[in-house]
């Protein structure tokens, strides 16, 4: 077998195959070049740990973040914050969808009115174009309305959830 | 974690700072210690670890495991220090910032402090990434499979790259040696 040396540190953790930690043991009862690196790799290994042990974090830096977390009061409202700036944008996209849909669809009605009354004479389709468009503006005044309405009162409630005074820590 | 730290996660992710104080109490050493080790530098170690520790309690709703918790906050902090490490300026020096690292000199005799000097000095060699692995494994004591979690990489360019890092940190510190 050659010399195991990729596989030494996988060893030294524990995280070999079962198949691949007997090759390697078996290996090393053999090889005193690998049992040296293997000794070496774990003085490697306590060193860094000992090392790293005592360094520790500033004294004031649970201060420091606690400062900041106080300001930004409770996660779940920041949370609530995200999902109110997602809903908005929502909103405003289907208002606006609505509104190009609606004066697409008025614009349509009125072109294809004075398609099929053009064989009716010009007098009968100015006066039907006028009462058709008025129409048509008469509904899309509505469905604006409506879906004004609904956009703000949406608005209103993703408002007050995200500023739910009982999620808030502070007083 | 205990049941304690369990129950101290359940009550930040209501919006208990309190609870949330505890827990930076219990993990700022760990993650003070990683981010040190990838950063290289004391006070971008600490705005490392408090930009983590702001980003997990804001986004702690979102955690759907509590036993997660110690995994989660690391992946946090390690991709904070891989980014910090891109942004910032190149060749700081790992001895402007070493003298002013906070350490516990009760528990720190004269070798150590030798060792500790050496190491910083050898790790300062490595790459970034060689210093993440080694950082995850030897101070948070991770095992494979989280670390492969940890950095989105997988199992086997975990335990290739651990291995290098320690080849190289064994080859440096022996150069160490041999000028001391």
């Amino acid at each position: 077998m050659e010399h195991p040396e990729a596989e030494l540190s996988a060893y030294l953790d524990g995280a070999l195959s079962e198949e691949e930690r007997t090759a390697v043991e078996r290996h090393l009862k053999g090889c005193e070049r690998c049992g040296q690196r293997l000794a070496e790799l774990a003085s490697v290994s306590a060193w860094t740990n000992e090392a790293f042990s005592s360094i520790m974090a500033p004294p004031d830096l649970e201060l420091r973040v606690m400062e900041r977390i106080r300001a930004l009061g409770s996660p779940r409202q920041g949370m609530r914050l995200a999902w109110l700036t997602i809903g908005s944008a929502v909103v405003m996209m289907l208002a606006a969808l609505g509104g190009v849909f609606t004066a697409a669809l008025s614009v349509l009605w009125a072109v294809g009115k004075v398609l099929a009354r053009l064989a009716g004479g010009l007098h009968m389709t100015l006066l039907r174009m006028w009462w058709g468009q008025g129409w048509g503006i008469l509904m899309t005044v509505l469905l604006g309305i409506l879906i004004t309405s609904l956009s703000l009162a949406l608005m209103r409630w993703l408002m007050k959830q995200a500023w739910d005074p009982r999620l808030s820590t502070h007083p | 974690m205990n049941d304690e730290q369990r129950a101290w996660i359940r009550a930040a992710r209501f919006g208990d700072p309190e609870a949330f104080a505890r827990l930076v109490e219990s993990y700022k050493d760990h993650l003070f210690r990683t981010a040190y080790a990838i950063v290289r530098d004391r006070g971008e170690a600490e705005d490392v670890v408090q930009e983590a520790f702001v980003k997990a309690y804001l986004t702690l709703p979102g955690l759907k495991d509590e036993r997660a918790f110690s995994a989660w906050i690391t992946t946090i902090t390690t991709r904070l220090a891989l980014d910090w490490i891109r942004r910032r300026r190149p060749n700081v020096r790992l001895e402007d910032s070493d003298a002013a690292v906070q350490t516990d000199h009760r528990a720190m005799p004269a070798m150590k402090a030798e060792l500790r000097i050496d190491l910083a000095d050898a790790l300062a060699k490595l790459s970034p990434e060689h210093r993440t692995v080694i950082a995850l494994r030897e101070i948070q004591g991770f095992d494979y499979q989280e670390m492969a979690d940890i950095l989105g990489i997988p199992i086997g360019t975990v335990r290739s790259r651990l291995h290098h890092a320690r080849l190289q940190l064994r080859r440096l510190l022996s150069s160490h040696e041999e000028r001391g």
